[in-house]
């Protein structure tokens, strides 16, 4: 069991983080995951994205095991 | 004969040649009527006063080919299409080169348009897909879809 989260980010966010991996210590749900990134990287503070769960958008409060994929996606665009 | 396991992702400009591939290909089914697409180009737009010379596409992979599956589904679904294909760049395409590809069949001209243009908008609104324009100077700034 690992006791740490990666985080993939895209787009801008590569560009303002400087990377295109965050590792964070695992947390319960996503509300506590996004309370302690924005500690650790304000510059998220920045920018608009939203978060996906196993290549999921998540709207709500999710659930997060050390196996949850997760992004951080700023807005789209493609085409 | 939606996707047909090909993949979503096409590494560079699209040939604009893959069109009337699909077209022949496609041909064969005699109860389609129609066939309707859209190519989208990247457009010389000016940044800071430069022209974008190529868009850089990157893109969470895995995530937009399961999103394209979902949205490719209901739209054949709603539109009852016979047959439709997205092909979307990635990496450098330069201004002037195809970054986009929609195109749909069905029995007649209203379904296989009017499916066309929700694939274009949704491919857009909905996919994993980023945009980096990139400008003479060795400038960049990420794209904003209007």
């Amino acid at each position: 069991m690992t006791d740490t989260l990666t985080i993939r980010c895209f787009g801008q966010l590569t560009d303002i983080l400087g990377s295109a991996r965050l590792e964070v210590p695992i947390t319960n749900d996503s509300e506590e995951l996004m309370h302690l990134l924005l500690k650790e990287y304000p510059l998220l503070k920045t920018t608009r994205f939203i978060v996906s769960v196993d290549r999921k958008v998540i709207r709500e409060k999710t659930v997060l095991t050390p196996g949850s994929e997760i992004a951080l996606l700023p807005p789209f665009s493609g085409g | 004969m939606i996707l047909q396991g090909e993949q979503l992702f096409h590494q560079g400009a699209i040939p604009a040649g893959k069109l009337a591939d699909y077209i022949q290909q496609w041909g064969g089914d005699h109860s389609t009527g129609a066939f309707a697409s859209f190519l989208g180009q990247v457009r010389a737009d000016l940044v800071n006063n430069e022209p974008v010379t190529a868009i850089e596409y990157t893109a969470y992979e895995t995530m937009a080919e399961e999103k394209m599956q979902e949205i490719a589904t209901g739209v054949q679904q709603q539109y009852g299409l016979n047959a439709l294909q997205v092909k979307h760049s990635l990496g450098l395409v330069r201004s002037g080169e195809i970054c986009l590809m929609v195109i749909t069949a069905s029995a007649h001209r209203k379904a296989a348009i009017e499916g066309c243009n929700e694939l274009v908008e949704r491919v857009k609104k909905e996919l994993p897909i980023w945009g980096k324009e990139i400008t003479g100077s060795a400038n960049h700034q990420w794209k904003i879809n209007q």
